[in-house]
């Protein structure tokens, strides 16, 4: 049997004591994941390290030099038969439950949003100097400016979808900040591969930073680390980040990115006959991809009537869809309670259509046109299990709610005009993120006002909700300023210090 | 759902169309030997139908499985009311077997030239096969993709590709449902509905194929290498084996069942 690492520190500091987990393979292998075991005090010996490493290394280096050691260790990425990107393939699946291919494919188009012309696009979309990261630089308003990053930042990785964590890993290294990562036990791998490609590219810098696994929730190693860090990063569910913030003193930067719900609106002009094929496999795509476990992902989808096809042939279609989705990338095996929530959902909307005098049997009763169709709620469910279910309601007032059990449970919802799923949209604000768009040109602009101004912060191709790009204000923060502060040195300042030089007149 | 192998279509529904009698009734019966539920369509004759569908019953130990439908095919509103009451009846339709055609005899000494037979001829075949399959597909496909998936079966000839004799009318009303086959296919795939064609050969002891000549049967008969004619229960087969699951990726298909006459 094979032991894997699955944690990173620098290399001067050794942990006494370790632990270890098998994970079964699809090819019937075993390996074992062996971590270390820690108390408080190891974790603050953890982060004294990497800060002093850093002091020789992140510190000192310019930013052009950490983007390209960064982009360095990207390219190795792209590479098929790098051992790490092969490790990744290889466990994660088994790790986590996702499909392989599936695994396969988003890991790969992930890593290459972080190539260089990807990392510069990060730099320079937020600072009109990026200079300024690494000295004094003149500013607008006549002085000069310096950003600052953290000395250490404390990161609570998630395990819901693969990779994440280089994106938070990533945007530390560019302010020059060394990590201390608390990865988690669902899915401890990724950050510890990608520290591992630093650490094959520059092995000083990568001594600057730390990965380990713990329990998420063990309060003294982590009231430690962030009593250390000079920044927070927190991922994960509502309740992991909302567990940690109030033991985040006052004035310490904590950045959480919690539960959020997408959506989806598709406008008639995307379901014409030539098109709704395509569209329907995006909003597919959408749905399947990381079983909805990504807080990109959509959970209702609003369908515009007057389109080639009516609103609930398209939850038709997308049924069908999602059954070939679960051929060609088979679900994750979700826990009891989620499948549980997901049964429940099911008949209450079935409940729900019977009250109604639809029940399961109103696709028969449909009249010669299609307009004039019986329009009641209906459920289509993945024949097996809970693989797969679409919620067709009618009305936007008919959804009880815009959420789902997630794992490939999604809501169609009617409307006259894409416009009328806004105001449903309200309850939900704190919640919002990812807007999914299908919609001819004109009607972009107008509907991406309305819905920025509802707490939306990023608007995307349908098909394409999982897949951030590179630069996208995450959860509509600042993926750099939000972690640096800025020095100011005064306008005048300069000029009085001028005085002080005998040779200046 | 798994299927066991010995009721490779338990708990389906079929909706088999003409099948009081010959290859209809030939299917039917195939159906419900499977597993399925089965409505019995019929245009006519009710003792006919009834009797047909005991028959199934009692052989196949199936009560409670098999329904008869008096509905015409070319009358939507009678279509449309055979697909509720099977709904109703049986909670849903995942097959539909399109059998039912304008009475034809294959009578080679009698059959009309083409200067003799008039667009009438043409229009009734027409009405009777392809306006018949156009207005249970337009009524069972609401129910399928409801579903998420079904079955449609269209019962074509292999005189559409061999017209041995050149029954006109028939053979061109035959032939346009293999399009509508094909076409149908394109289209539905997406709501995960097969749509397939067989294309079945000169079949003994239907009564469409009593008028056939012997001389007529032997040249057949020659030129096939299975070197007989088909019977209703080959036909039946292939349906049964497009009704199942080891057929799930096929579709926009014509089947040819006629051992061998037509290679393609």
């Amino acid at each position: 049997m094979s032991v894997i690492d699955v944690f990173h520190a620098p290399r001067d500091f050794t942990f006494s004591d370790f632990g270890t987990r098998d994970v079964s393979l699809s090819d019937g292998d075993t390996v074992m994941l062996r971590f270390p075991r820690l108390d408080a005090s190891t974790v603050r010996a953890l982060a004294d390290s990497v800060r002093r490493h850093r002091e020789e290394t992140l510190a000192r280096y310019s930013t052009d030099r950490i983007v390209n050691a960064i982009a360095q260790a990207v390219e190795l990425w792209t590479d098929p038969s790098y051992s790490e990107r092969r490790l990744a393939e290889h466990l994660i699946p088994a790790i986590t439950g996702y499909d392989a291919s599936m695994v396969r494919i988003e890991l790969k188009r992930y890593m290459r949003m972080f190539r260089r012309r990807e990392l510069l696009r990060f730099v320079d979309d937020e600072l009109d100097c990026p200079q300024m990261l690494d000295e004094y630089r003149p500013n607008r308003s006549g002085g000069y400016t310096r950003l600052y990053g953290p000395e250490l930042s404390f990161h609570v990785f998630s395990s819901n979808v693969p990779g994440i964590p280089v994106w938070s890993m990533t945007m530390s290294l560019l302010t020059k900040s060394s990590i201390l990562g608390k990865s988690s036990f669902d899915e401890p791998l990724m950050p510890v591969l990608f520290a591992r490609s630093l650490a094959s590219v520059d092995p000083d810098m990568a001594d600057a930073l730390a990965i380990v696994p713990w329990r998420g929730g063990t309060v003294d190693l982590e009231d430690a680390a962030i009593g250390e860090a000079d920044v927070v990063v927190a991922y994960g569910s509502s309740h992991t980040t909302e567990a940690i913030r109030p033991r985040v003193r006052a004035g310490k930067p904590f950045l959480s990115y919690g539960a959020k719900i997408g959506f989806a609106l598709i406008g008639h002009e995307a379901l014409r006959a030539d098109l709704y094929a395509d569209t329907v496999h995006r909003m597919a795509i959408d749905v399947a991809t990381y079983d909805q476990q990504s807080c990109l992902a959509p959970q209702t989808m609003f369908v515009e009537r007057g389109g080639a096809v009516p609103p609930a042939h398209v939850a038709e279609l997308l049924a069908c869809e999602l059954e070939s989705q679960q051929r060609k990338y088979p679900r994750s095996t979700p826990s009891e309670e989620e499948s549980l929530a997901i049964q429940r959902l099911r008949s209450a909307v079935q409940m729900k259509a019977l009250m109604l005098g639809a029940g399961p049997l109103a696709g028969a009763c449909e009249s010669d046109d299609d307009s004039m169709a019986s329009d009641d709620p209906f459920v289509i469910q993945s024949r097996s299990d809970t693989d797969w279910t679409v919620l067709y309601y009618p009305s936007v007032g008919m959804a009880d709610s815009l959420s789902t059990p997630l794992n490939r449970t999604i809501n169609v919802v009617a409307v006259d005009h894409v416009e009328d799923a806004l105001p449903v949209l309200r309850p939900y604000t704190q919640w919002l993120q990812t807007c999914g768009v299908a919609l001819e040109p004109d009607r972009l602009f107008a509907v991406a006002q309305r819905v920025g101004a509802m707490g939306i912060d990023r608007i995307c191709p349908l098909g394409e909700m999982n897949r951030a790009k590179s630069g996208w204000h995450h959860d509509g923060g600042f993926n750099l300023l939000d972690l640096v502060h800025a020095v100011d040195i005064e306008r005048n300042t300069d000029v009085y210090c001028d005085g002080f030089d005998m040779d200046v007149e | 759902m798994q299927h066991s192998d010995l009721l490779p279509l338990d708990g389906r529904v079929a909706v088999v169309t003409g099948a009081s009698r010959g290859i209809g009734a030939a299917i039917a019966r195939r159906l419900v030997r499977a597993g399925a539920c089965v409505v019995i369509d019929y245009v006519s004759d009710d003792e006919r139908a009834q009797q047909c569908a005991r028959h199934i019953m009692d052989d196949c130990d199936a009560a409670g499985r098999v329904i008869t439908c008096k509905a015409d095919v070319t009358d939507a509103g009678q279509v449309r009311d055979m697909v509720s009451t099977t709904v109703t009846t049986f909670g849903g339709l995942d097959i539909l077997v399109n059998n039912a055609f304008a009475h034809y005899s294959f009578d080679p000494r009698n059959r009309r030239t083409f200067d003799a037979i008039g667009w009438n001829n043409y229009a009734a075949q027409l009405e009777g096969c392809l306006k018949g399959a156009y207005n249970t597909c337009e009524a069972v496909l609401p129910q399928m993709r409801r579903q998420a998936g079904g079955r449609i079966i269209n019962i074509s000839s292999n005189l559409v590709d061999s017209p041995i004799v050149p029954y006109h009318d028939y053979t061109a009303a035959k032939g346009a449902l293999v399009g509508f086959t094909r076409s149908l296919a394109q289209e539905a795939g997406a709501w995960g509905v097969t749509v397939n064609a067989i294309a079945a050969g000169l079949t003994v002891g239907t009564d469409s194929s009593r008028a056939t000549t012997e001389d007529v049967r032997e040249q057949i008969i020659k030129s096939t290498p299975m070197g007989r004619l088909a019977t209703a229960d080959d036909i039946a087969g292939a349906v049964a084996m497009l009704a199942g699951d080891d057929a799930a990726f096929i579709t926009g298909q014509t089947l040819h069942v006629d051992g061998g006459l037509v290679m393609r």
